[in-house]
């Protein structure tokens, strides 16, 4: 510890005393003098030799601090807001249309689609047990077999509707042959009408 | 247009009724084959009297299968496929009796070089020999009412027979 206040006193001290000695004539001076005199890389340099970030960072990390940070910056309305904006924002659309015409998605895209893996995968996949599963589920769902049925039932009714058709057509062609074969003039029936 | 069923009609609904009929026929008789061959039998080794009893049962079978299917819904499955059903001349359900007497007149119409049958053609109720004899008149049935809608037949009489429940 009192290493590492000497790697960041030391410096600090220094540039202090340097920007005393500038005053305050001016900012611009002050962090040009700062650059040319090489202070920072030497700081940085030592920070990092000391493993001084590293360490710092775990630290961070394993804080009840920053947890509590984070979790209250994500439970914050504003960033909810400006999530909520930005993904409703013209330019993420833009971007996200971009991304999707992009040829090097679609390659990569491809290039998974190809891929041995993938191969694999859906062997693997078609192979399972919850496959076959799922599969037998819905072959059996009543929504299934219902529609399987309609569709039997829709081609047959169609089938006899057409025979009907004909059939009647054919009852009125055959009677108006007889009648003319025997010259007889068509009969008026007492009842009756065709549905 | 007639409310009654005309001649090509009837005879789709007839032609329907004998492949159901013998086709049941067919996997009855092959049933008792295979049965008797266990016994050393066959089938074509039958003598004179076992010939009369195959046809005798046929002809049995065909007349329950009509006169059963007339009887209870006046529609056997070849009529129903054609939207048809047979009712007394009144509309009146068919009985036993009559339906037995229908069955008879059938064959009778046919004995004549099926002269019987092209009595419907010129029939004012398409009538064949056989709706003559027992009294029955074959007719169109409507399809079944989505809408409640009116019977589209009203104009000409009305086609659907009033029967018994």
């Amino acid at each position: 510890m009192p290493r590492l206040v000497s790697i960041v006193v030391r410096p600090a001290s220094g540039a202090l005393r340097m920007a005393g000695s500038l005053g305050a004539r001016s900012v611009d001076r002050f962090t040009g003098e700062l650059a040319r005199s090489g202070i920072v890389e030497w700081m940085v340099e030592r920070l990092l030799e000391a493993q001084v970030a590293e360490r710092v960072v775990d630290r961070v990390l394993i804080s009840p601090e920053a947890e509590r940070l984070v979790t209250g910056t994500l439970e914050r309305p504003e960033l909810e807001r400006l999530l909520a904006e930005a993904l409703e924002s013209p330019a993420v659309d833009r971007l996200v249309r971009r991304s999707l015409e992009s040829a090097g998605l679609s390659q990569a895209i491809r290039s998974v689609l190809e891929s041995e893996l993938m191969r694999a995968t859906t062997e693997q996949l078609l192979d399972s047990e919850e496959m076959r599963r799922v599969l037998e589920r819905v072959a059996n769902s009543p929504e299934v077999r219902n529609a399987v049925a309609a569709q039997s039932a829709g081609l047959a009714d169609e089938v006899a509707e057409q025979v009907r058709v004909r059939a009647a057509a054919g009852d009125d062609a055959a009677e108006r042959l007889a009648r003319r074969l025997l010259r007889r003039r068509r009969a008026v029936p007492e009842t009756g009408g065709r549905p | 247009m007639s409310g009654y069923a005309g001649v090509v009609t009837r005879t789709v609904a007839l032609a329907i009724d004998a492949l159901v009929l013998n086709l049941g026929i067919a996997v009855a008789t092959t049933i008792v084959g295979l049965a008797l061959s266990v016994f050393g039998s066959r089938l074509t080794d039958l003598d004179t009297p076992a010939v009369v009893a195959a046809l005798g049962s046929w002809a049995a079978i065909a007349t329950a299968y009509f006169a059963g299917f007339w009887t209870l819904t006046g529609q056997t499955p070849g009529m129903r496929a054609l939207r048809l059903q047979v009712t007394c001349a009144d509309g009146e359900r068919l009985h036993l009796p009559r339906a037995l007497c229908r069955v008879a007149g059938m064959i009778l119409a046919a004995l004549p070089l099926m002269a019987g049958y092209a009595l419907i053609l010129w029939d004012a109720r398409r009538q064949g020999l056989h709706d003559k004899l027992a009294g029955t008149v074959v007719r169109y049935v409507p399809r079944p009412a989505i809408s409640g809608a009116a019977d589209s037949s009203g104009a000409s009489g009305g086609s659907r027979p009033a029967l018994r429940a």
